[in-house]
């Protein structure tokens, strides 16, 4: 999975406008900023079109605009993580039973479907487990929230050895050569920016994790 | 409008408002706080009228608040071409608004008044959109003419706020600062606006993020990226013309300080960058410009200039000669011709002369290597033509200045220099080559000694065990392989690693894992010895020179261990804050040296490690090297801003420095390996020559003299922490006293006893050599008899006839008046005493005993008194603060004031002779005679000391002694050495055999 491949501003632009009558907007905005890409990213890796995706995050993003007032961080009962995938996971059931019309789930209510199980059941398109897609867009999108954190902190110049040796993954000696840098300090500047985004990618996971919106 | 909220942010239907003198067209533009309409003005120019109503604020404050603003800001404007004008500010308060009339912006298709219907602003967010991104040198032209909008602005206090490509408009294809409308006060620019991507960390509202805004404006325009993109550079630069290509790299740096997310990292000032910017613009380098210092260019376009001048003088007294023989042949007696044609050479000879001086000054005061031989081969050569006091000056000067010697430089194949290393002699270095292989080649000859077989993958660096037998070779996926270079077989290979270091017995290898372990091989079995976890990625490793011990530290943490050599255990654990990635002991092992992230370099006393003994700031980046050579006196770093420097361990004093990437020091000379990219260059440190300079006081608190012994073996200090004895032969320093200030020194004749009059009392110490280990030892003598009442208010005093004599000097507590006393040491008995009428500064006595003189640092003149008679003290006038001094043999009386040095007849007091001074630097000087000869050397603070013949009163040479006030000034007795005690801690100590046999080589001595 490359870090590279995004939604686009396209899809961006034409979600908020879906979403612009929706009248909470303090509520949902800053969510939306935060796991847009994330819930998007899942709903089309399980298989769904750009509109029905589209359809997922807005149906996912207005019923956490509407139950987050309840939403509490308890250990015991699980993470904001859990939580949220539960909601996104019966808004693509939903969709897959309209979508196939199934005469066998017809009259199951998605709360039924939940707690049989059959919506982990359902396969990505990648033949992972959407439980599974979940994990990696989660962890993808806390990685994509600690690089920018870290774009805004590093140093320009660290940054941008980081982004040719590790995203772009040039070798060294171009790196070095194109910034007008030595060897010695792209491997350190790599290294000091790798360190950096590990620890914001840390922090942020814990703070998604307990519901805090960062 | 920066603050207040606006009550409706939609625009409504507002009535075109009214504005003096202007026909209202139509409205162009709609904001928060009002309208923006087109306005043709009598005299027919098209005008932007910009309206702000006061309903859209929720009080009276923030809209008054809002209108001073752009009154006080429209003068501002219209006194730079950079930001948009304002011509007039108008009120109607009965409709509710304000409005201020711009210049307006050139229309989007370019001709201006061509259709009003369509009219759309062209700015540099319409400019980027329809070009996606702007050629170099507009962009640079663009910075510039912002950034000297932006520092005009901040000169007025003000802030903009809102830099972004929207904000710049084009009036007559001017790049013009607009919507002013967020201009406001610097200190009351509180609230929080500005557009995303273009807001600092820190937050909007200060000139510091103006300066960002800008930097990230300049991005947008260069790359045609989003700035919330920064710092990305454009995925297609590789097909970008060369010329763009590389002028986006420098603008690159130029970016990344301006967008630091420091305020304390980026420019300084808008003007500052905006120099920058024209650094590129004139087609220089700025790569170069931050990375090298300044100075050593300088000096080489000064060396340039003198080296053409000169050609062109030899050409024109080549020129002339030929000239002459021609008129003689063609004329025969033409005398005024010929004499003509003579003046023209002795010109020309001057000139040449003039040129080979110049290039002399230029080279020493450079940083480059070489500089002292080149300097001193110029002179050599300026000599022959006319020696001189200018001349015989600077080859002083050049002698003092320590110089880098170049011993080879070199390039290596450009693919190969990354992974290449010396080993601990700087005799081989190891070289990866593209075929997989390292070898390992003389750094004499670059002859190859070795090859290795082929690895699979490229190698990193490498590095030599002290002995020179084993070679650890760093491969790309982080093995290490280690090599026994007489078998060339591969002992050991370790993965996973980040750091490694031998063992200075060369029988371990220490490696520091990713994983955040450490473990210790041994060499000769190959077996891992022991396993540590530091808990982190390894950040810095060093090894002690001589004790079992090494140093670790992790990256993210803010500490260094201290560990043992056998099982890497950790024996201290020491907080260091900010601690970076290097760290290295001195040489001898008495000092740690650690880099750090604030870009300083510490250096501890080991093993006591209390706070660092010298905190050094030189680097404009992080240091990552740090090496010293044998002696562990001479400190060589080099850091991410690819300078290398050149300190003196002792007291953290700057010596040199040179562009250098890598730095790699000698174990057995003080001889280092300084790297440039493919660039190697082998060097010799040369100190400085016949002139020596010891740190013997804490700094600030320099000696105020420093006397020698009678046999020159010893040379004592006193300053405000007290008395220092320095051995000479065996470089020891004997701590004599150090919590009393000493206001003045001598020894004994027989240098026996040591003598030191401090605020309250007179001490003394009896002075021994220690049988077999040679050391000297101070202890305290109690002096029977001393009187000491004649000390306990001692304001000055003097110790003369080899000890044997003494005066003190006091202020008499009934009267206030300064008074003296003059006895012997050993007798209760006072030999003579009085008042002074005027000063009482730095009183003296003569060698025989038969006169004393004394300065006046507060009036003009000086004094001198037959001791003994009651006749009245002589006053000799001079100008400025006075002091005073009398040769060896009693007959001459030395005056020194602000204008001039005098030497009188002590018989008379007849002036001799007079040398003037520049009275610019005003500080009375000081003397030191020979004994032997005419010689006397006067310091003239702050900088110099000057050497008189006291014969004839001539000016023979002029050392220079830095920057530091100069205090007192001796003679040893043998007359070789002069010490003077600066001001800034150090003594001077000028060897003159070693100094005029060099000045007699190249025909320069007096």
């Amino acid at each position: 999975m490359s870090l590279t491949e995004e939604p686009s501003l396209q899809t961006r632009r034409s979600l908020l406008s879906r979403l612009r009558d929706f009248e909470d907007k303090e509520s949902w905005q800053t969510f939306f900023d935060r796991y847009w890409r994330l819930l998007y990213n899942v709903a089309r890796r399980a298989g769904l079109d750009d509109v029905d995706a589209q359809d997922v995050v807005q149906d996912t993003v207005m019923a956490v605009a509407r139950e987050i007032p309840q939403f509490r961080y308890d250990p015991e009962r699980g993470s904001f993580k859990q939580w949220l995938f539960r909601i996104l996971r019966r808004r693509v059931a939903d969709h897959f039973r309209k979508l196939y019309r199934q005469p066998a789930h017809a009259g199951i209510s998605p709360e039924m479907l939940e707690e049989t199980g059959e919506a982990d059941a359902i396969a990505t398109r990648d033949g992972v487990s959407l439980s599974d897609a979940w994990n990696q867009e989660w962890e993808r999108s806390v990685l994509e929230a600690a690089i920018a954190q870290v774009r805004a902190e590093a140093n320009p110049k660290h940054f941008q050895v980081f982004d040719y040796c590790v995203l772009k993954e040039w070798p060294v000696a171009k790196a070095a050569s194109t910034l007008g840098m030595n060897a010695a300090q792209v491997y350190l500047a790599r290294h000091r920016v790798s360190q950096a985004v590990k620890r914001a990618a840390r922090r942020i996971e814990g703070e998604r994790l307990k519901g805090r919106v960062v | 409008m920066n603050s207040g909220t606006p009550k409706d942010s939609s625009a409504g239907a507002a009535p075109p408002p009214r504005a003096a003198d202007h026909e209202i067209l139509k409205q162009i533009g709609a904001g928060s706080y009002g309208g923006v309409w087109l306005a043709r003005s009598a005299a027919g120019q098209l005008r932007a009228v910009k309206v702000v109503s006061r309903s859209r604020f929720s009080s009276e404050r923030p809209y008054e608040r809002e209108f001073t603003g752009i009154r006080q800001f429209e003068p501002i404007s219209r006194s730079h071409p950079g930001v948009v004008h304002i011509l007039h500010v108008g009120r109607d308060d009965a409709a509710g608004y304000f409005y201020y009339v711009m210049e307006l912006a050139d229309p989007v298709d370019g001709q201006p008044g061509a259709s009003l219907a369509s009219y759309e602003p062209r700015t540099l967010a319409s400019e980027l959109k329809s070009r996606k991104r702007l050629p170099l040198v507009e962009v640079l032209a663009l910075g510039v003419q912002l950034a000297g909008a932006l520092g005009h602005i901040h000169r007025h206090r003000l802030v903009h706020r809102d830099v972004k490509p929207s904000n710049v408009i084009f009036v007559d294809g001017q790049a013009k600062l607009a919507d002013i409308g967020l201009v406001t006060g610097a200190d009351e620019a509180k609230s929080f606006v500005g557009t995303e991507g273009f807001i600092p960390p820190e937050g909007p509202g200060s000139a510091q993020a103006d300066i960002f805004a800008l930097g990230r404006l300049l991005y947008e325009a260069a790359t045609g990226k989003d700035r919330c993109d920064f710092p990305d550079l454009p995925g297609d630069l590789d097909t970008w013309p060369t010329s763009e290509r590389s002028g986006l790299l420098e603008l690159n740096e130029i970016l990344a300080r301006a967008c630091a997310p420091k305020p304390s990292q980026r420019h300084a000032n808008a003007a500052e960058l905006a120099g920058d910017l024209n650094v590129l613009l004139a087609g220089r380098s700025i790569r170069r410009a931050y990375g090298i210092e300044l100075r050593s260019r300088r000096a080489t376009q000064i060396i340039g200039i003198a080296v053409l001048t000169a050609l062109l003088a030899l050409g024109a007294s080549w020129f002339q000669q030929t000239q002459r023989r021609r008129a003689e042949e063609r004329a025969g007696q033409d005398a005024a011709l010929r004499g003509r044609a003579e003046a023209a050479e002795s010109r020309a000879r001057e000139d040449l002369r003039a040129s080979l001086l110049n290039q002399a000054l230029a080279l020493t005061s450079s940083s480059e290597a070489d500089r002292r031989t080149r300097a001193l081969a110029a002179l050599k050569d300026a000599a022959k033509f006319r020696a001189g006091i200018d001349l015989r000056n600077a080859a002083i000067a050049a002698l003092a200045a320590p110089e880098l010697h170049v011993v080879r430089e070199w390039s290596l194949p450009a693919a190969d220099m990354l992974a290449s290393r010396p080993d601990g002699r700087l005799e081989r270095y190891m070289r990866w080559n593209s075929d997989h292989t390292v070898s390992i080649h003389s750094i004499d000859d670059d002859a190859e000694l070795l090859r290795l077989p082929p690895a699979p993958t490229p190698a990193d660096y490498g590095a030599f065990s002290p002995d020179g037998t084993w070679l650890a070779v760093k491969y790309h996926d982080n093995e290490v392989g280690l090599w026994s270079l007489s078998s060339r077989a591969e002992r050991l290979v370790v993965r996973d690693v980040a750091l490694f270091a031998f063992t200075r017995d060369s029988r371990r290898l220490i490696v520091g894992g990713s994983d955040g372990h450490l473990q210790l091989f041994d060499l000769s079995s190959g077996r891992r010895a022991a396993r540590q976890p530091i808990g982190d990625f390894p950040g810095a490793l060093a090894v002690h020179p001589t004790e079992p011990v090494f140093l670790t530290s992790g990256v993210g943490r803010r500490g260094i261990e201290i560990r043992r050599v056998d099982d890497g255990s950790v024996a201290r654990r020491l907080e260091v804050p900010e601690m970076g990635l290097a760290a290295a002991w001195s040489a001898d092992g008495k000092s740690l040296i650690t880099a750090h992230s604030d870009f300083s370099i510490r250096v501890w006393d080991w093993p006591s490690m209390g706070a660092p003994r010298l905190v050094l700031r030189f680097h404009r980046a992080e240091p990552v090297f740090l090496a010293t050579d044998p002696s562990g006196r001479w400190l060589v770093t080099v850091g991410w801003d690819s300078q290398a420097f050149v300190a003196d361990l002792r007291d953290g004093r700057l010596l040199l420095n040179q562009p250098a990437q890598g730095v790699y020091a000698a174990a057995d000379r003080p001889a280092f390996l300084l790297t440039n990219d493919a660039d190697w260059r082998l060097v010799e440190l040369q100190p400085s020559f016949a002139l020596e300079e010891v740190p013997l006081h804490e700094r600030d608190k320099g000696p105020r003299e420093a006397v020698f012994s009678a046999t020159g073996r010893w040379l004592a200090t006193g300053a405000p922490d007290g008395i220092r004895i320095l051995d000479r032969t065996t470089r020891d320093v004997l701590n004599v006293m150090d919590d009393v200030p000493a206001l003045r020194i001598a020894f004994s004749a027989d240098s026996t006893r040591l003598y030191a009059i401090t605020p309250d009392q007179l001490r003394a110490w009896e002075l021994r050599t220690e049988t077999g280990t040679g050391r000297l030892r101070a202890e305290r003598l109690q002096l029977p008899g001393l009187g000491d009442r004649h000390f306990r208010n001692s304001t000055s005093a003097e110790i003369f006839d080899g000890g044997e004599r003494w005066l003190s000097v006091w202020r008499e507590p009934r009267t206030g008046r300064p008074s003296w006393a003059q006895g012997r040491f050993g007798s209760n008995e006072i030999e003579s005493r009085g008042e002074f009428d005027s000063g009482g500064n730095e009183p003296h006595v003569s060698p025989d005993g038969r006169w004393l003189a004394w300065g006046n640092w507060h009036g003009r003149d000086a004094a001198i008194v037959r001791l003994g008679s009651h006749d009245p003290p002589v006053v000799l006038p001079i100008a400025g603060s006075a002091s005073v001094a009398f040769s060896p043999d009693s007959r001459l009386l030395a005056v020194g004031g602000s204008e001039e040095i005098r030497f009188h007849d002590v018989g008379t007091l007849r002036v001799v002779y007079s040398i003037p001074r520049d009275p610019s630097r005003p500080l009375p000087p000081r003397f030191a005679f020979m004994r032997g000869s005419s010689l006397c050397a006067v310091a003239l603070p702050p900088d110099r000391v000057l050497i008189v013949d006291t014969k004839t009163g001539a000016e023979l040479a002029t050392l220079p002694a830095g920057s530091c006030i100069l205090w007192g000034l001796s003679f040893d007795a043998g007359d070789r050495f002069l010490a003077a005690a600066s001001s800034d801690h150090r003594v001077l100590i000028w060897d003159f055999e070693k100094l005029r046999h060099e000045l007699r080589e190249l025909g320069l001595d007096w």
